[in-house]
């Protein structure tokens, strides 16, 4: 039997460089590529949202006001999107409320990522009380929608930027403890973290060297899927009043604004509620591709 | 003996891929006659199963029949209408699958699962299937069958559950059983089980049977005729009495001296080297060279037709030809 | 029945918890007295109210004192409404439980029939459509939507009324808005619940009995792929619960999510917290529901 030595023909396995490899996946996917672009090109407008805004996003002017946008009777290119009912360039104000949308999606996960890292890690790596404990807060928060625990705290401190982001933050944790917990219980058990802790390694050492890089992959697809129904969020939440206040600028608070105007004057609800859902969608899409990417086996 | 009940000719399956189309099974040809027993065999992937499933026609939705024909009877099952073809499934041809454990559906009742063949093709009541489901029960081993017509699959064990395939299938009197490895998933002595059981079946009827095995201890105990696959084609026909006695190809005489024999006293299990190629990337030439001891230049060059041995015996091989091989 | 009471029991330490986390932020993120007493008020008079509302006591002993209030249903009264707090959400109660039951209808018409069509036509241009208008149901927030629908169904069609609650006519809007929300999280998990049902060995014997793919699909498929979409639609409740908060405000219904908004709003405190437990107490016992309708279910989980 020996003698024969030719072997199956195997896939050819060419070294490539792991980044160059994950943008050649997202160059195939045409959902991840677009999520992507659109993720970037938020990001851009945010960044220079001074330098491509017409008009100061709170500036009124009452002669102005309820302007339609360029291309109907009475619309001009001085308000491409047409004005509101204070008279503020709506494409202007959409242009700056992208900043609040990032600013308080990507600081709410990461504040929620941060608080679900260590619970996950108290409750994985410490168990007993410390599991207990942890777990029930878990429970009750999953039984009870999130929603509820932000408006008695939004109810309690008022309404502000940093409230808002102590809120989505403080109430969307749970998810990252419990994966971070399950990881953790199944990493602490395998024989090279016994065997670190056996030869007496530091508990830090272990987290930051075993369990945090198995983490990773998972934590990153579950934020940004998290900052999609983050931006969402402070959306609902400024409409209702609950959120980012006059004369700051969000999406979600214009909508609200546009909202009494509905019968009359559509644009000034109709587009921001669009740049809502556009970067929703990039982003819903570029996580997605993520997940397929970076981590299968998490579904839904 | 003699009339053919099915004939499959050059039937070909490919399926669909991410990385484009795969051909599992590639020009298989085979009769079964009735009241006959035949055994295909081969390792995992060797296009066994799919063969079976593309005969029932329930090839998985990425799955298609692309060449060949193939004759129930007088029909012509490929060009059958999709009702028709319901007809016949589960009624003329049915089939027991691999895995018991998996195969009943967990939500519904045994006897709701029997019943439904009975009153679909045999237009029963809901009384008579039950009383029919009972009595097909008994005659598969199944004691206390009135109990258990009400219980759920995940109330039985594995051989249990087996049973009940087997009578699910048998319920219609089908013209054909055809069985994928029906005791591959169970303990050895439920196995023997599940044997007896279809040796008595093909003693006792007129049912031809088509079992797809991996173990040849199977082949010997119930077949007469025996197909050996390999990567999606067929590689040796011959009666189980020939190929035991004289293995053609190089690939049945591998698996033949790979089964433990209890008069020998041999230390070592032979087994053949390598796994059955990825039909992605199928070896030139015969498909089997790069694992055959006698594989050399001539056979990377060559696919080498089915040839007659003697009779109905056929191998596909080369060195045949030559004789280099008779042993 | 030894089960349901068994799990009625298991919700008390959730409840207690919820009571206790409600408790802490409301006692430690804002001193009440300054809530309740206009910005004026003397050290003495804000002392005074202090004592009396107990709020010099431990907090142990303030906790205890806030349960037993909360068992007899006491939370105060609305200083908006000038009633009973717990009064005044029972009385809005019915409205949201009516809007909250049409959308769920709503929800459970659109996404079953296209969950299962995507899924048997997976990767066909339908099931394209289907998964592509999920993701994009997703993205887009409730209430934009709803202002959308009115802008279409009411200003340009006048077809139905823009706000408030009556006739039929105004429930449609508001659970249209309230029910695609839901259905779009619904249609891409019971697609992907049939995917892998339809998968699956049984379905492959079911097929082999020469079954129509209507049954094997809307029976043997379905029923099973139905286990693990009721657990979802459970957890949906927190979804309905937020949807229902901003579907009413965005439509004036006169419901218990408009009437929260407004006491968070006014920081109207009683009501806060009565509605809160409400709401709280209307979560469990759907996911409880759901745990028993699981079980009906599924015959492989053991009846106690």
């Amino acid at each position: 039997m020996a003698q024969i030595t030719e072997s199956v023909p195997r896939s050819s396995n060419k070294p490539k460089s792991a980044i160059g490899a994950l943008f050649r996946r997202l160059l195939r996917s045409r959902t991840g590529m677009l999520g992507l672009v659109i993720v970037v090109l938020v990001t851009l407008i945010a960044i220079f949202a001074p330098l491509l805004a017409a008009h100061d996003p709170a500036k009124t002017d009452i002669m102005n006001r309820l302007v339609p946008p360029f291309w109907l009777d009475g619309g001009n290119m001085s308000y491409p999107l047409g004005t509101d009912n204070l008279g503020r360039d709506v494409l202007s104000r959409i242009i700056y409320g992208s900043r609040v949308s990032l600013l308080v999606g990507i600081s709410a996960v990461l504040l929620a990522g941060a608080i679900g890292i260590v619970m996950g890690l108290l409750a994985g790596y410490y168990g007993k009380a410390w599991d207990f404990i942890i777990m029930r807060l878990v429970d009750s928060f999953l039984a009870i929608p999130s929603i509820l625990f932000m408006l008695i705290i939004l109810a309690v401190m008022g309404p502000s930027l940093m409230t808002l982001i102590l809120v989505l933050g403080g109430t969307s944790w749970v998810v990252y403890a419990r994966m971070v917990r399950s990881e953790t219980l199944s990493v602490k058990e395998r024989d090279y973290v016994r065997s670190a802790k056996a030869i007496g390694a530091l508990d830090f050492r272990i987290i930051v060297k075993y369990i945090l890089p198995n983490v990773i992959s998972s934590f990153i697809v579950i934020a940004t899927l998290n900052v999609a129904s983050t931006i969402i969020m402070e959306a609902s939440l400024s409409f209702l009043g609950l959120g980012i206040q006059s004369p700051d600028v969000s999406w979600g608070l214009m909508l609200s604004d546009g909202r009494e105007y509905i019968a009359t004057s559509w644009w000034v609800a109709t587009f921001p509620g669009l740049a809502i859902t556009i970067t929703v969608l990039g982003v819903i899409f570029f996580g997605d591709w993520l997940r397929d990417v970076l981590d299968p086996k998490i579904k839904d | 003996m003699g009339e053919e009940l099915l004939k499959v000719d050059g039937l070909k399956v490919r399926f669909k891929t991410d990385d484009g189309y795969i051909t599992t099974v590639n020009g298989v040809s085979f009769s079964v006659k009735k009241g006959e027993t035949l055994a295909i065999v081969g390792e995992s992937g060797s296009g066994k199963s799919v063969t079976s499933l593309a005969l029932m026609g329930i090839l998985p939705p990425n799955g298609e029949v692309v060449d060949g024909d193939v004759t129930y009877k007088d029909k012509d099952l490929r060009t059958l209408s999709k009702k028709d073809y319901r007809k016949i499934r589960g009624n003329d041809i049915s089939m027991i699958f691999q895995e018991p454990m998996t195969a009943l559906n967990p939500v519904f009742t045994i006897g709701f699962q029997l019943r439904e063949p009975l009153m679909l093709h045999e237009g029963l009541s809901k009384k008579e299937a039950q009383a029919r489901g009972v009595e097909m029960l008994r005659n598969v081993g199944i004691s206390d069958a009135e109990k258990v017509m009400g219980r759920f699959p995940h109330q039985l064990s594995g051989g249990m559950r087996q049973r009940v395939m087997i009578a699910m299938a048998l319920s219609c009197n089908p013209e054909l059983l055809i069985a994928d490895e029906p005791t591959t998933a169970l303990d050895v002595t439920i196995q023997a089980q599940i044997l007896t059981l279809l040796r008595n079946l093909k003693e006792s009827s007129n049912t031809s049977i088509m079992i797809i095995t991996h173990d040849l201890g199977v082949v010997a105990e119930l077949a007469d005729r025996v197909i050996v696959m390999y990567a999606g084609e067929v590689v040796e026909v011959a009666t189980v009495h020939e190929l035991f006695e004289s293995p053609q190809h190089p690939y049945t005489k591998g698996l033949l001296d790979s089964m433990p024999k209890i008069h020998d006293v041999v230390n070592e299990l032979y087994s053949i080297e390598g796994t059955v190629p990825n039909p992605a990337e199928m070896p030139q030439g015969c498909k089997f060279h790069p694992r055959c001891p006698f594989g050399d230049e001539e056979c990377v060059q060559t696919h080498p037709n089915l040839l007659n041995v003697k009779g109905d015996h056929a191998a596909r091989c080369i060195k045949l030809a030559k004789k280099e091989l008779v042993v | 029945m030894k089960y349901l009471l068994k799990s009625l029991l298991k919700t008390i330490p959730v409840l207690l918890l919820i009571t206790m986390i409600v408790f802490v932020l409301m006692r430690l993120t804002g001193d009440p007295v300054s809530l309740m007493l206009p910005e004026n008020a003397t050290a003495e008079e804000r002392d005074t109210l202090r004592e009396s509302l107990g709020l010099n006591d431990p907090l142990p002993v303030q906790y205890l004192a806030f349960l037993g209030d909360l068992v007899k249903g006491d939370f105060g009264d609305s200083f908006r409404y000038n009633m009973d707090a717990l009064d005044l959400v029972l009385e809005r109660l019915p409205a949201t439980l009516e809007l909250a039951i049409a959308s769920m209808i709503v929800a459970v018409i659109i996404s079953v029939p296209l969950g299962i069509l995507s899924a048997i036509k997976r990767n066909s241009v339908l099931d394209l459509f289907i998964t592509g208008g999920a993701v994009v149901g997703k993205a887009m927030p409730n209430f934009w939507l709803g202002i959308m629908l009115i802008l279409f169904f009411s200003v340009t069609f006048q077809l139905l009324p823009v706000s408030g609650r009556g006739t039929l006519a105004h429930l449609v809007l508001p659970a249209i808005t309230l029910g695609t929300g839901i259905a779009a999280e619904m249609t891409r998990l019971i697609r992907s619940s049939m995917l892998e049902i339809l998968g699956q060995d049984f379905i492959r014997t079911a097929r082999s009995k020469g079954l129509r793919e209507t049954v094997v699909v809307n029976q043997h498929a379905f029923r099973n792929a139905l286990i693990p979409v009721v657990t979802i639609m459970a957890l949906q409740t927190a979804t309905l619960v937020g949807g229902t908060l901003i579907t009413e405000t965005v439509f004036a219904w006169p419901g218990l999510g408009q009437l929260l908004v407004q006491a968070v709003n006014l920081r109207d405190m009683a009501v806060v917290q009565a509605a809160t437990f409400i709401i709280a107490i209307f979560v469990i016992l759907s996911n409880l529901s759901a745990d028993l309708i699981y079980r009906l279910l599924d015959p492989r989980i053991k009846y106690e």
